[in-house]
């Protein structure tokens, strides 16, 4: 694993720039999210030049300093250039590999059919062609290369969750027969410096000077798709291989995937397993990015999922939430019980 | 019963047909279109194979972004044969790049694309990437192209290929494609499906190496 630590102007530009100094808790007054955690670390800056993990910011105003104000939104703040670091998981050993034809059939958490929902096959390297869950929800996706890493990707991260499963020997082909994709809430929470974004019952928690990142490509392009959505993927819903080996044992997609934060924000989650207070929990992210190059697939191998922070089940037992470590990039979290 | 005989009998040649890209007739000679028509570009036949030459294919869209506005007035015609270079005095080698908004491994490969592009082009690399399809799967557009520019804060001439054209080099079911190409001959050196930078780049750092040996 690689780390890297840079520096970035403070608005608009792809490499982040925060600080963790002076870093206080947001408006809920919870846990600092600074500080190295487990093998994760923190919050990730990218490398500067042409591009970045996290792609263009759209840079909005940060707040003044580290005082919590309306001004708050997206881009960097008022506390000068700082760094993050961000571990890179990019492994370019990984061999090529084929795979055979896929058919999935995906559903909501009402068994409902995802109609249209984007489905494809995406390696670290190459990506087959997009396709679309017809009205049964059924997508048959060929790609036609060698690939490194193959994974199904399905959902469109914005109506509802995007999940990925690595393919593991599946040149001969593999069928999906009842994949599971959570609806995410039509209305999102705007995501800002100093405030608490709260959706479905999960809370991000943004520190006064932290800085939100995220490409302005489609489907987060606007305000309202680039705002804070959770949905449960609940247990036994689980599809064969979702946690490659993690043992997670909760589930929760975010969206707009891949949105950096710097420094962690701290992340709430409902208990809704019913967790004793006080039960110990650790926090695992699903790597999206792809990539061979050094300072690719930031926070967590594509694909697989990697611990960014631990946590607790707070006293009153309604909430799993981070004490240590924070998320640094929003993804789909897994939780297990330490 | 004759019409179904022609029927199949053309159904069994299309499916009896190679698995080589078919170049519509249009692209085997010189573009008729002036806009884009470049005077010496190599006559054809073109085709799509390392040896081939490749065809002059026409685009439209911001040649310098970085300096253009991202307007839809403000788009440029831009064919291949731009880049064609007998002398190699501008350009040695041509790198066309597909990207898909959609394409995961395609935005990777732009987060990089231009800072080694920035270190290749004094030794004559030219550089050209066409975005052919947005988030959805469907043709690339205008504003697309805008926020794709703006996000990889490119440099390098950034082309809308709505039709796919590049699509005679490699299918969209694997995406994204690069094409290096050498500028003197336009003949295809190497056709790369995916973000291989492992592959691309020391290929393109070893045949400018070689012919600035050669000099």
């Amino acid at each position: 694993m690689l780390r890297f630590r840079v520096t970035a102007p403070l608005l608009g530009v792809i490499a982040l720039a925060c600080s963790s100094e002076g870093v206080s808790p947001g408006a809920a007054g919870a846990g600092g999210s600074g500080g190295t955690t487990g093998d994760a670390g923190v919050a990730g800056a990218n490398r500067g030049g042409g591009g970045g993990t996290a792609g263009s910011g759209r840079g909005g105003a940060g707040v003044d300093g580290t005082t919590c104000s309306a001004q708050a939104g997206e881009g960097g703040n008022g506390d000068g250039p700082a760094s993050c670091d961000m571990p890179s998981y990019a492994d370019a050993t990984v061999a090529s590999v084929m795979v055979g034809k896929v058919t999935i059939t995906v559903h909501d958490t009402d068994g409902m059919p995802v109609v249209g929902t984007p489905v494809t096959v995406c390696g670290v390297d190459v990506c087959s062609h997009l396709e679309h869950a017809d009205t049964e929800g059924v997508a048959v996706v060929n790609l036609m290369s060698a690939v490194k890493k193959p994974a199904l990707k399905f959902g469109d991260g914005l109506v509802h969750a995007e999940l990925a499963i690595l393919l593991e020997d599946a040149e001969a082909g593999v069928v999906f027969p009842d994949l599971t994709l959570p609806a995410l809430p039509a209305q999102g929470a705007p995501i800002s410096a100093c405030n608490t974004a709260r959706s479905n019952g999960a809370e991000l928690t943004l520190a006064p000077n932290a800085t939100f990142t995220l490409d302005i490509l489609p489907p987060y392009d606007t305000a309202d798709t680039r705002a804070f959505r959770a949905a449960e993927l609940p247990p036994e819903q689980f599809p064969d291989g979702i946690d490659h080996g993690a043992g997670l044992e909760r589930i929760f997609t975010l969206a707009p995937l891949g949105a950096v934060i710097c420094p962690p924000a701290e992340l709430r989650l409902p208990n809704v397993a019913g967790w004793e207070p006080g039960t110990r929990v650790e926090f695992l992210v699903q790597g999206f990015g792809t990539g061979l190059e050094d300072g690719a697939q930031p926070f967590a191998p594509y694909g697989e999922w990697q611990s960014v922070a631990t946590g607790v089940v707070d006293a009153h037992g309604e909430t799993l939430r981070t004490t240590s470590g924070g998320l640094p990039i929003i993804s789909n979290v897994g939780v297990r019980r330490l | 019963m004759r019409r179904w005989g022609l029927f199949t009998l053309t159904a069994l040649c299309v499916g009896c047909g190679t698995n080589r890209p078919e170049i519509p007739p249009e692209l085997l000679q010189n573009p008729s279109d002036g806009s884009c028509a470049t005077a010496g570009y190599p006559k054809g036949p073109y085709g799509t194979d390392p040896g081939d030459v490749v065809a002059n294919l026409c685009f439209q869209g911001w040649t310098t972004p970085d300096s253009s506005p991202h307007t839809e007035a403000a788009l440029e015609n831009l064919s291949l044969g731009a880049f064609h270079d007998q002398t190699g005095k501008n350009y040695e080698l041509l790198l066309v790049n597909t990207a898909a908004i959609w394409c995961a491994a395609c935005k990777n490969e732009h987060k990089t694309l231009g800072q080694h592009y920035a270190e290749l082009a004094p030794r004559g690399l030219a550089l050209v990437s066409a975005l052919f399809q947005d988030d959805a799967g469907g043709p690339a557009t205008v504003n697309d192209l805008k926020l794709w520019v703006e996000t990889f804060s490119v440099k390098f001439p950034m082309l809308l290929d709505p039709d796919y054209q590049l699509g005679i080099y490699g299918s969209a079911d694997q995406a994204p494609l690069n094409l290096l190409v050498d500028a003197r001959s336009m003949r295809i050196l190497q056709r790369i499906v995916g973000d291989q930078s492992d592959v691309i780049w020391p290929l393109i750092e070893d045949e400018l190496a070689r012919r600035e040996a050669s000099e």
